[in-house]
């Protein structure tokens, strides 16, 4: 047996340990950019087999447009990609302004560089060391592996209602908050009338206020958005005095 | 001292009540001392474009536009073809492009014209087209701002895929009540504070988002806590107004490494 063979079987051994410890069911979705076909496949296989729904993407542009389809729990990219294409911090910089987004992973050999650069954010990116030398590989598996597992942990306890991770809200308050808005809208005027265009449908007050009673897609994001400005209401307060003042 | 008439003008629009007419012949014009690169487009067709061209086109006549560097191309059946046209006589370097109207992820939409392979049905039966597509989008150090829904989600996205270019826009469909012309005028002076705003500063930058942002979020505090909040449609308009501001994005191609 050459070294080569005995280092892919010594590897291959290494991944197989770690296949052993897959949580057994989850609905994660992951997306996976990485430029380099032998690491799409490989990684993009392993978190497969940690349980989760993965779709491997060579380049940042195909990755944009799966971004805009579904929604992802967790993205891991690369870094470097050929010339001509952007580099994996930019595309992750621009990511960040989408709302709802997944918090993503930076695979790559430049983690000690990129920690270092300042328009990462500390606390939103983490970039984990991709290893050179392909023995070592594992070790940042492991680290991916670790952030996939809390990952699951976190999607367990969320509350099926709330997909917006902006948003996090208990029941109790995701109902009180429904109430208010129900109580607030039917007090509008003309609540019969067909007035509000959203996407290709006209609605009523009295139509929104039933999307909010049945907990649609449309509800919900009401709800979120009645929550939004409960939430601005102590910047504005702060900004331009309270109605008492 | 004009930022100080813009700031007058500016704030003109803010205090001029809904039901109140607008008489064009009370704002001074102003002029553009920065005279950018860039083209403002739009096509009336149905009452939400009616509404945002004629916005469009107030502005447009107080500051002296269109100038040679600026064309202004506000046309009903509006296509793709024509836009282009128009679209080359503007200079490529440092080029702003303005969009008022109905958008979806991927386009920017104009009216239906025959012919074309594109056809979407927003809402009423009115038929549109792709007026503006990822394939046209400027190679560099250019700006967008499209006031429409959704179009940030995927078009934004691919914009900002050419290096230097900015985008600002929103990234989900947002609730326009057209036929309340309360909600209506505070959007046309939401879009009108803003886009004098754009065309008077010297960058396309996150103050055009933060300027516009603040227009939001004074029009919620109306509502939530000011006068507004006498009025029996306190609630609707806040819920309206806000999935506007929450989707609003700015977007840059900043190359770091």
């Amino acid at each position: 047996m050459s070294e080569a063979q005995a280092q892919a079987q010594a590897q291959a051994l290494e991944e197989t340990k770690i296949l052993d410890d897959y949580p057994s069911e989850s609905l994660m979705r992951v997306l996976y950019v990485e430029d380099k076909e032998d690491y799409l496949k490989r990684i993009g296989k392993l978190i497969r087999n940690w349980g989760c729904y993965v779709d491997s993407i060579k380049y940042p542009i195909d990755a944009l447009q799966l971004l805009h389809k579904n929604k992802y729990q967790l993205v891991i990219f690369d870094h470097a990609f050929p010339d001509g294409h952007m580099t994996g911090l930019d595309f992750i910089l621009q990511y960040r302004n989408m709302i709802g987004s997944a918090k993503p992973i930076l695979l790559t050999q430049y983690a000690n560089v990129l920690r270092n650069v300042d328009e990462v954010d500390k606390d939103w990116i983490t970039v984990i060391d991709k290893q050179y030398y392909k023995e070592q590989l594992p070790v940042s598996i492991k680290e991916v592996y670790g952030i996939v597992c809390k990952k699951i942990d976190e999607n367990k306890n969320q509350l099926t209602t709330n997909s917006n991770p902006n948003y996090p809200l208990a029941e109790e308050e995701l109902k009180s908050l429904q109430e208010e808005l129900i109580v607030g809208l039917e007090k509008s005027e003309n609540i019969n009338r067909k007035s509000i265009a959203y996407e290709d449908e006209r609605y009523s007050i009295a139509d929104l206020i039933e999307q909010v009673r049945k907990g649609t897609e449309l509800g919900a994001r009401l709800v979120r958005s009645y929550f939004g400005v409960k939430k601005m209401q102590n910047k504005l307060e702060k900004k331009y005095g309270s109605k008492s003042d | 001292m004009v930022r100080k008439a813009i700031k007058k003008l500016i704030d003109y629009f803010w205090k001029i009540e809904p039901n109140e007419v607008i008489d064009s012949e009370l704002i001074p014009p102003v002029p553009i001392l920065w005279d950018r690169p860039g083209i403002k487009f739009g096509s009336p067709y149905d009452n939400w474009t009616k509404l945002v061209v004629s916005v469009m086109q107030d502005v447009t006549n107080s500051l002296g536009l269109p100038t040679e560097r600026f064309k202004v191309l506000l046309k009903p059946n509006l296509s793709t073809e024509h836009f282009e046209e128009e679209r080359k006589k503007v200079h490529l370097e440092g080029r702003l492009e303005i969009f008022c109207g109905h958008g979806k992820d991927d386009a920017l939409l104009g009216p239906f014209i025959e012919g074309t392979e594109t056809e979407h049905i927003i809402e009423n039966n009115i038929k549109h087209s792709d007026l503006y597509t990822k394939e046209m989008i400027p190679n560099h150090n250019s700006a967008m701002f499209a006031y429409c829904c959704s179009a940030a989600s995927f078009l934004g996205q691919c914009y900002v895929y050419k290096k230097g270019n900015v985008f600002l826009g929103f990234n989900q469909p947002f609730l326009i009540d057209i036929e309340d012309k309360v909600f209506v005028e505070r959007c046309s002076q939401i879009l009108k504070a803003s886009l004098m705003h754009m065309l008077t500063s010297d960058s396309f930058d996150y103050k055009q988002k933060d300027n516009m942002a603040e227009l939001y979020e004074e029009i919620i505090h109306y509502y939530q806590f000011g006068n507004g909040s006498e009025d029996l449609n306190r609630t609707k308009y806040v819920v309206l107004f806000f999935t506007q501001y929450e989707s609003l994005v700015f977007m840059e191609n900043k190359r770091t490494i």
